[in-house]
């Protein structure tokens, strides 16, 4: 079967702020118009992958103003992740951010992929964790990896695509008709 | 007739200035039209005391009265430990000071020689310095040995002063400008944040969204909201909001902070103790309080 190859474009939020410090709701919403544009001049990007190397500090306020709300309003459309988080301390303020904001967001560090936001449940997790570990799946090969009933998987997978923590696609099966494949947003 | 305030000798902070405006409503509410302060010459006003008198007398010449502030001809100590703050220079011009103002600000002239106090930073409502929290995080960092517990505190003190300098610039809706200092006491090898606004106060801000937002909290008297505020977070934009003072209470008990929240009628000491904030054994809670208005938050921590 053949994959899907979503398009992803890399940005450097440093890129976007006057200093290596940022904070305060009206800086996000500020920075969140800009990064919106440029997104927009790219349609064919359906991954936003965010990179905060380089900035040194970021307050929740700016963090929940600006990506997490601007993952809020593309999610089920084009899936959103953060890169290069500098510190813990940052990285607990983007959770309590996500938290209040109740937008979940897949966050990659050195060693490997953490979630921000609501927890989900340990089976959600699991099932994130093997579409992030294999970068796309089938309803049915979830399934029959997790062990799982198809419907069961089927209704967590929808769910994760609209809390935008997967891509879905719509492709040819081998079989004939269409299947969704949930991909990992990378 | 003349709102006398005498302040005691020896240390003033927070608490004891708060006990020098007497039992009445204090004199934002008084029928008198004219306020005193008297400093004297022993009075070593600590920072948030100082914040919260340059708030009160700001207050009160806003409202029409005759504000003077005397301070003793003598002993200048307590006068040029204010003027090397910047205290005056937050001063509104109406107010009147004794023997004299001071002819040039300290503040000015010695900005940022003295590693171990940040001026009085004004948070002016037409104005927003972006740069404070980096500059009041760096201050206080000079003064503590490298190592996990300065990054710890520089993290928490970006923090707590960008989260608590945008409340007063998205919330207090006061015209009258806002302060926050930070004074590092040597010799206790330790630290204390103040951030002052003159707005309506925090929980005031908060009531008329609870129907909307939070129903369930209606009915909370001021402490209980107060606490809900730092334990869960809240926010008069409900519920996507509120995170930062949240974040503030972790920080404080990562920490072990003292936590004191004025607000126009009432006050609230917390204490990191056991993994939470919880309220200060004994009489910490104090209600119908003479009127300050905002909400004048302070961190004391140690920094070894």
């Amino acid at each position: 079967m053949a994959s899907v190859n979503p398009v992803a474009m890399s940005i450097r939020l440093r890129d976007f702020l006057d200093a290596e410090d940022v904070w305060g709701s009206r800086e996000g919403i500020a920075v969140r118009e800009k990064l919106s544009r440029v997104v927009e001049t790219h349609p064919e990007a359906t991954i936003i992958r965010v990179s905060l190397a380089g900035i040194r500090r970021t307050d929740t306020s700016f963090a929940r103003e600006s990506v997490l709300e601007l993952a809020h309003q593309l999610r089920g459309r084009r899936g959103v992740c953060v890169t290069d988080v500098p510190s813990q301390d940052m990285l607990d303020n983007w959770d309590a951010a996500a938290v209040k904001r109740g937008q979940a967001l897949v966050v990659w560090t050195t060693k490997g992929p953490q979630l921000i936001g609501p927890k989900p449940s340990d089976d959600t997790w699991e099932l994130l964790k093997l579409v992030l570990k294999r970068g796309e799946v089938t309803t049915a090969e979830a399934a029959k990896v997790l062990g799982k009933q198809v419907n069961n998987v089927s209704t967590r997978l929808k769910r994760l695509s609209d809390e935008g923590l997967v891509l879905r696609k719509d492709v040819n099966a081998s079989t004939g008709g269409l299947e969704y494949r949930y991909l990992a947003i990378c | 007739m003349v709102y006398r305030v005498d302040l005691p000798s020896g240390w003033i902070a927070g608490t004891r200035f708060e006990l020098a405006l007497g039992q009445r409503a204090g004199p934002l509410r008084s029928e008198e039209s004219a306020v005193c302060f008297s400093v004297p010459a022993d009075g070593a006003v600590m920072v948030d005391a100082g914040v919260r008198l340059l708030s009160l007398a700001n207050q009160l010449d806003h409202i029409g009265k005759r504000v003077t502030l005397e301070f003793c001809h003598e002993d200048t100590s307590t006068y040029d430990y204010l003027n090397r703050i910047g205290f005056f220079d937050g001063l509104r011009p109406n107010v009147v000071v004794r023997p004299e103002r001071p002819s040039y600000s300290a503040a000015s002239r010695y900005q940022g020689a003295n590693s171990r106090l940040v001026e009085i930073a004004p948070l002016c409502p037409s104005s927003l310095d972006m740069s404070l929290p980096t500059r009041l995080e760096k201050a206080l960092v000079r003064s503590i040995r490298p190592g996990a517990r300065r990054d710890l505190i520089g993290a928490a003190a970006f923090d707590l002063f960008s989260e608590l300098v945008g409340n007063v610039y998205e919330h207090s809706s006061s015209q009258l400008t806002g302060f926050a200092v930070l004074q590092v006491y040597k010799n206790g090898n330790s630290a204390r944040i103040a951030v002052s606004d003159s707005g309506d106060g925090l929980l005031e801000t908060l009531r008329p969204s609870l129907p909307t937002y939070y129903p369930r909290l209606v009915g909370l008297g001021p402490t209980q909201l107060l606490m809900h505020a730092f334990r869960d977070g809240l926010s008069r934009h409900g519920k996507g909001h509120g995170a930062g003072l949240k974040r503030c209470a972790d920080h404080a008990i990562k920490l072990g902070a003292n936590l004191e929240v004025r607000l126009p009628v009432n006050s609230l000491r917390l204490i990191a103790k056991r993994g939470a904030l919880r309220t200060a054994d004994g009489a910490q809670v104090h209600q119908n309080m003479p009127l300050i208005w905002g909400t004048h938050i302070v961190f004391d921590f140690r920094l070894d």
